[in-house]
């Protein structure tokens, strides 16, 4: 029998560090990662046979066991004795050994070599994607708003406002903006699942963004749950960030991201400023409100001062800005135009 | 029924989850800088041999020795390269970089 890989979350609490020591002493199992953050243990996604897991950690949640074990890594929880909702956070994420944290860790390491990893079930991958861009407008709700609508004809597609500053689809749409990010969190939260219910326009899903106010409360790991949560129920998952900082973790998790950017001088420099400060995979570049008369020029200076080949080209048309200003389904011209977008294409950079 | 769903309470309840968050990650935080003031040399190495990692391992006579980590003693570590083995003493070593083999 092969020495099972294992990693830890590392915790605050006695448990692992014994823990640690224990598998350090015996040998008993290979001690390949003691995680600080979510992302140490992407880094080693399908390597891993078991985790171990305290229900104290705020990042392990219901979503991220389902996840782990989708990845074919078992799942071993410890829980603070009498800490019931850790308890019950534990077996809603479906650990398949759930234990008080006060247990012996050599019972603990015999127990974890015990547990079989279960198969890895397939990954949905391509169905996140992201749409930015800089500040003054440039169009980025209506491009996220047109480009799920087209995704929605062909795949059960959900669109999620998360513009922080102005989050606006739902009066674009003309519909009640609830249920919205914060009630899904809670959902999501307390229950491990997506909302069976929300709003639905067309064929289109939408969850509707958060109150102002409430941008406090609604942390990058809850967000992350939530579009965890959503990954599966939809196939096709569009966020509309709004303007945001260039290392938001959605931009990293998601399959494809796009730039929204105005093709005037005051745009292409707030736009350079975003490409600049950029750290994740390079965006496709959606160039907006381009002069029908100049395109050329348009794409020339989107090359020269943001380095990226404009993947789409968006003509300055009276109808396009019409559509836009009353509750209604976005300009069919508009969904159509993005249809390049419907597959992740990679981005180039001169 | 939760008492923290009702209407009223639940922005209440959303503010105490983020304060429970950010405490909780505060403790993760610590344990995680204590776990790196705490590390030894050798749990550097023991980390490298249950990930099946190479290393380059830089010692006090100037040498440099690479290859996967076989196995760690108590006061000393054996690398493998190309089918040969080396032994040398931790009490020698002044650098651990990771590295491919």
């Amino acid at each position: 029998m092969t020495r099972p890989r294992v990693a830890t979350i590392l915790s605050a609490r006695e448990w692992e560090s014994t823990f640690a020591d224990m598998a350090r002493a015996t040998s008993l199992v290979r001690l390949v990662a003691r995680a600080y953050q979510p992302s140490d243990l992407e880094r080693r996604a399908g390597e891993l046979d078991v985790i171990v897991a305290g229900a104290e950690t705020a990042w392990v949640t219901p979503t991220a066991i389902k996840n782990w074990r989708s990845r074919g890594a078992g799942v071993l929880g410890l829980y603070p004795p009498h800490d019931r909702p850790g308890r019950r956070l534990l077996t809603m994420g479906g650990a398949d050994e759930v234990l008080p944290d006060t247990t012996p860790p050599e019972r603990v390491l015999h127990i974890v070599r015990a547990i079989r990893p279960p198969v890895a079930a397939s990954i949905q991958s391509g169905s996140l994607t992201t749409v930015t861009g800089s500040r003054g407008a440039p169009g980025i709700s209506e491009v996220a708003l047109s480009l799920a609508w087209g995704l929605a004809e062909h795949h059960p597609t959900l669109l999620i406002d998360l513009d922080r500053q102005g989050p606006s689809l739902s009066v674009r749409l003309g519909v009640v903006p609830a249920p919205d990010v914060t009630h899904a969190a809670d959902e999501v939260m307390a229950s491990g699942l997506f909302p069976s219910e929300v709003c639905r326009i067309g064929s289109l899903s939408l969850l509707a963004g958060p109150p102002i106010r409430a941008a406090g409360p609604l942390t990058s790991a809850l967000i992350n749950e939530v579009v965890q949560a959503a990954e599966g129920s939809f196939e096709r998952i569009v966020v509309d960030l709004g303007v945001t900082d260039p290392d938001d973790p959605l931009l990293y998790r998601a399959a494809s991201r796009i730039l929204t950017c105005e093709a005037t001088p005051k745009g292409l420099v707030r736009a350079a400023a975003t490409v600049e400060a950029w750290a994740a995979p390079l965006p496709a570049l959606v160039l907006n409100r381009v002069p029908l008369h100049g395109r050329e020029d348009a794409v020339r200076a989107a090359r020269h001062w943001l380095g990226l080949e404009p993947s789409v080209l968006l003509p300055d048309l009276a109808a396009l800005h019409d559509d836009a200003r009353v509750a209604s389904a976005p300009c069919p011209e508009l969904v159509k135009l993005l249809e390049p977008l419907h597959q992740p294409a990679p981005a180039h950079l001169d | 029924m939760d008492p923290l769903r009702h209407p009223d309470l639940i922005e209440i309840s959303r503010r105490l989850r983020l304060q429970l968050a950010q405490v909780l990650d505060a403790e993760q935080e610590a344990a995680a800088i204590t776990l790196r003031r705490r590390s030894t040399i050798r749990d550097r190495l023991l980390d490298a041999e249950d990930r099946g990692e190479a290393v380059r391992i830089a010692c006090v006579d100037g040498a440099t020795r690479t290859g996967r980590v076989g196995a760690v003693g108590v006061d000393h570590v054996i690398l493998e390269r190309d089918g040969a083995t080396s032994c040398v003493a931790i009490v020698h070593i002044i650098a651990v970089e990771d590295t491919a083999v």
